[in-house]
């Protein structure tokens, strides 16, 4: 059902693998998942090459959080299937510009929009040099998803979604 | 949220005093021209759009029918059509403006009448008689495009479908409908799989042609104008011989007098461009059996979705916009002269104006309290320049005259609060040989006054009244621009109003239009169906407790401009709450998951404040003991973020959970979920306040 999202640079890991194989040992990074119909956060660690660093392995875990988990799928928040996602930095923001099916009419309740945004907001602030998500629409800063009901006027930091 | 105003930046520059006098001797001198006819009084009777209008001081002047300028009859003729009267005592000049930008002009003791720049020769025109000005009735009828149909006794005034034209488009057929009043329709679809009609009617209307015009055959063939019905309350239909799968969509200004009706075989293109302020109303054509698996709109249609077999007739949803798109603020709005109520927009942003290329239109004008003093903020629609002049000790008076403007509607007479400002004037001065709106202070002594832009508002010019002594070495004239404007697509600005009306309550059914928000296709159901749904329910409840409500949208459509971003869409919703100072804004929404298992309500706010008011709205609804508790949650939601007063999103239950979904289909649980909604509402605050 809810197959795989757009992969992210997929690309250059191969490469990147290809040409170093393993020297030192792996990292580890961290993403958040979301349960469905809630906010809590289901974190997910994974370990990836060393030379995946900075943005690379930022980019890594912005993949693998559109892909989604490997066991649960069913009782996580994902981005729409079909949705892309390409990462840039400004300073400490990540700038994320999400293209392809999110950018279509939403169809979700707000808890699960706000679901999807937390665990994208986690999992890229857990990278030391990030505080700050800011999310653009079809390449343009919009108010929210189109159907949507999540304010994405500024940037989204862990107090946007703090109780 | 605090107000986004800043104070107005002075603008200044030297002038000198001989400038001022030279200037009030400009002041045109009262009816110098002699009154040419005397006034007896006859009992006539007036019928406008099919109601009966009382005018107190009806006469025959000359043997033409004549009413005083301030007759409340007067004034209700020109709210029937839409227009307004600017006028002021002691200049001679009358115009009557409506919101397509129609403008009538008439010059006291003269016998010309002037529509939309065409001159014609009026046997008697507007004159002062025993100190009061009578106008011709007749001709005020005649020049807003009103049919006189004569009867015994009396006058019906019958608004006119003026024209149906065709506008020529790429991917679409577009049918421009003009009328002389605000529009009201229903419209309704009939037929079969080979051969459909939309019908537009507008009752109370006749029409100035009945005519058959040919829409060139790819998506209609044919629209036909018919009238029917008494002359004195007639009704115009317009049938449309539309080609099977084609869409449509009516697009209209809120107070406009004219409607666009779009057809299309694609959704995309039932947008238009030209629509900066408008109100859409959409209904899909079923499609036909075999086009129906193919479609790729998802439920356009109706819940419960009907077969597509079933018969092809659709009517329009309950809510069609009707000439008040807000009754229950626009009677009350608070400090804001006549025409304050939200809707009271000017035409299009960016249409060419009537008045001329660089005349722009004051559209609004509001008075706001600040710390020591009040503010007057008019809403342009484009740039301006001004000129201020402030006379010494005595007199004291100051006037801002804004270049190349035209006042929407009446000259206003504003309440400030400063004790020493005997009245603040708001008028049309001249308009000839140029538009010059003017602002007049008369104070009793030498007052503080500031003009300038409103930070983060371009299009409004903000004039500060200060309770105290100017500045020993302040200017005592200025010349001034406003630029940078920014056409604002918006349909009310948003800006707080205060004092905010106490007793106002603004519901805003989620989602709607080209946005159906979830959808549960196994039952059936459609979000934006249910909140309105629920919605409506809510409003009888809080009506039935004393409450005023307005609803942000009352049928399936977007609201505001139905071309806006997502954004403004969002954003109109709270301006209409903004705009009017409501109490509370409370949003309703059905919630959906990913996965079928969550179930509840659960009630979101954004800011510390407003979380009494979820957690009572919660509580209401959980008192029913039929919903799980999903909880009172902080959401970072648009609209709880940006409306100016507590502010809830409450998501009743979830369609994606079948226990919900099952409840949500049956008419009677959302009856009770109403009551529980507005029994939350009455813990938190109680019964309203009296009016």
């Amino acid at each position: 059902m809810r197959a795989s999202a757009a992969i992210v640079f997929v690309a250059f890991m191969a490469a990147g693998c290809t040409r170093h194989p393993s020297v030192s040992q792996p990292h580890q990074i961290t993403v958040y998942y979301c349960q469905a119909g809630s906010d809590k956060l289901m974190p997910v660690q994974f370990s990836i090459d060393p030379k995946l660093q900075g943005s690379a392995a930022q980019k890594y875990a912005l993949n693998q959080l559109l892909v989604g988990p490997t066991v649960g799928r069913d009782s996580v928040v994902l981005f729409p299937e079909g949705t892309q996602a390409s990462l840039s930095r400004q300073g400490k923001t990540a700038i994320v510009n999400l293209t392809g099916t999110a950018t279509k009419s939403f169809q979700g309740g707000a808890t699960d929009e706000a679901a999807m945004f937390k665990s994208l907001t986690y999992t890229l602030t857990s990278f030391p040099d990030i505080t700050a998500v800011q999310v653009l629409v079809g390449g343009q800063k919009a108010a929210a998803l189109p159907g949507g009901h999540f304010e994405l006027d500024e940037p989204l930091t862990r107090d946007t979604f703090a109780q | 949220m605090s107000l986004p105003r800043a104070a107005p930046r002075t603008l200044v520059s030297g002038a000198v005093a001989a400038l001022v006098l030279f200037n009030l001797a400009l002041l045109p001198p009262i009816a110098a021209k002699a009154a040419a006819a005397s006034v007896t009084s006859a009992a006539v009777r007036v019928l406008v759009s099919g109601r009966e209008v009382r005018f107190e001081s009806a006469g025959l002047a000359n043997g033409q029918l004549v009413v005083r300028a301030d007759d409340a009859g007067l004034a209700a003729l020109l709210a029937a059509t839409g227009a307004r009267m600017a006028w002021q005592p002691g200049t001679r000049f009358i115009a009557l403006t409506r919101a397509d930008a129609k403008l009538v002009t008439f010059t006291v003791g003269g016998d010309v009448m002037s529509v939309d720049g065409r001159a014609t020769t009026i046997g008697l025109g507007p004159f002062y008689y025993t100190n009061q000005l009578y106008v011709p009735l007749l001709a005020v009828a005649q020049a807003l495009g009103l049919r006189d149909h004569q009867f015994p006794g009396g006058h019906a005034f019958v608004p006119q479908i003026v024209s149906v034209q065709r506008r020529a488009g790429q991917r679409r057929t577009v049918i421009q409908i003009d009328g002389s009043a605000p529009l009201q329709w229903r419209a309704a679809i009939a037929g079969d799989a080979h051969r459909r009609t939309l019908s537009i009617v507008f009752p109370g209307f006749s029409s100035v042609a009945t005519r058959t015009v040919a829409l060139g055959g790819r998506d209609a063939t044919t629209a036909s104008v018919r009238e029917s019905g008494p002359p004195g309350y007639p009704t115009t239909s317009v049938s449309i011989d539309v080609k099977v799968g084609v869409k449509f969509a009516s697009h209209r200004l809120p107070q406009g007098t004219s409607v666009d009706l779009v057809l299309a075989k694609d959704e995309r293109d039932l947008k238009l461009d030209a629509y900066a302020t408008s109100q859409s109303l959409r209904v899909v054509a079923p499609p036909p059996a075999a086009e129906a698996q193919a479609s790729a709109t998802p439920t356009r249609t109706p819940a419960p979705s009907p077969s597509p077999t079933a018969a092809p007739s659709v009517t329009m949803p309950a809510g069609v916009p009707t000439a008040e798109p807000l009754p229950e603020t626009t009677d009350n709005a608070p400090s804001s002269g006549p025409s304050g109520a939200p809707g009271a927009s000017a035409p299009p942003a960016g249409a060419p104006s009537q008045f001329g290329p660089a005349v722009q239109k004051i559209s609004d004008v509001m008075v706001n309290d600040i710390p020591d003093g009040s503010r007057i903020t008019l809403t342009l629609t484009g740039p301006v320049t001004f000129e201020w002049h402030r006379l010494g000790d005595p007199d004291n008076r100051i006037w801002i005259d804004i270049s190349a403007a035209v006042l929407i509607g009446p000259a206003r007479d504003l309440k400030v609060n400063v004790p020493s400002v005997r009245s603040v004037r708001v008028s049309q001065h001249l308009i000839s040989p140029n538009y010059v709106v003017r602002v007049s202070i008369d104070p009793s002594q030498a007052t503080d006054v500031r003009i300038g832009g409103v930070e983060g508002s371009p299009n409004q010019l903000g004039i500060e009244i200060n309770n105290r002594p100017p500045d020993v070495d302040a200017p005592t004239s200025g010349v001034g621009a406003l630029s940078g404007i920014q056409q604002t697509p918006h349909t009310t600005p948003p800006v707080a109003r205060a004092p905010t009306q106490q007793n106002l309550i603004v519901i805003d059914p989620g989602h709607g239009g080209n946005d159906p928000g979830s959808l549960n296709r196994q039952v059936g159901l459609v979000e934006s169906h249910i909140t309105l749904g629920i919605s409506q329910r809510l409003r009888s409840d809080l009506k039935r407790d004393g409450w005023r409500i307005a609803l942000t949208r009352e049928g399936d459509y977007e609201v505001g401009d139905p071309n806006g971003n997502d954004r403004q869409e969002l954003q109109s919703r709270c301006d209409i709450a903004n705009a009017a100072g409501a109490r509370f804004f409370i949003s309703v929404h059905v919630n959906s998951s990913v996965s079928a298992s969550p179930n509840g309500v659960s009630t979101y706010y954004w800011r510390g404040a407003d979380k009494a008011l979820a957690q009572a709205v919660q509580n209401g609804v959980l008192s029913m003991g039929m919903l799980a508790n999903a909880g009172v949650l902080r959401g970072n939601f648009y609209v709880i973020r940006h409306p100016l007063m507590p502010a809830v999103l409450v998501e009743v239950a979830y369609l994606s959970n079948s226990h919900d979904a099952a409840l949500l289909g049956q008419s009677s649980f959302l009856d009770r979920l109403a009551d529980a909604i507005a029994r939350g509402v009455r813990d938190y605050a109680g019964m309203p306040p009296a009016p």
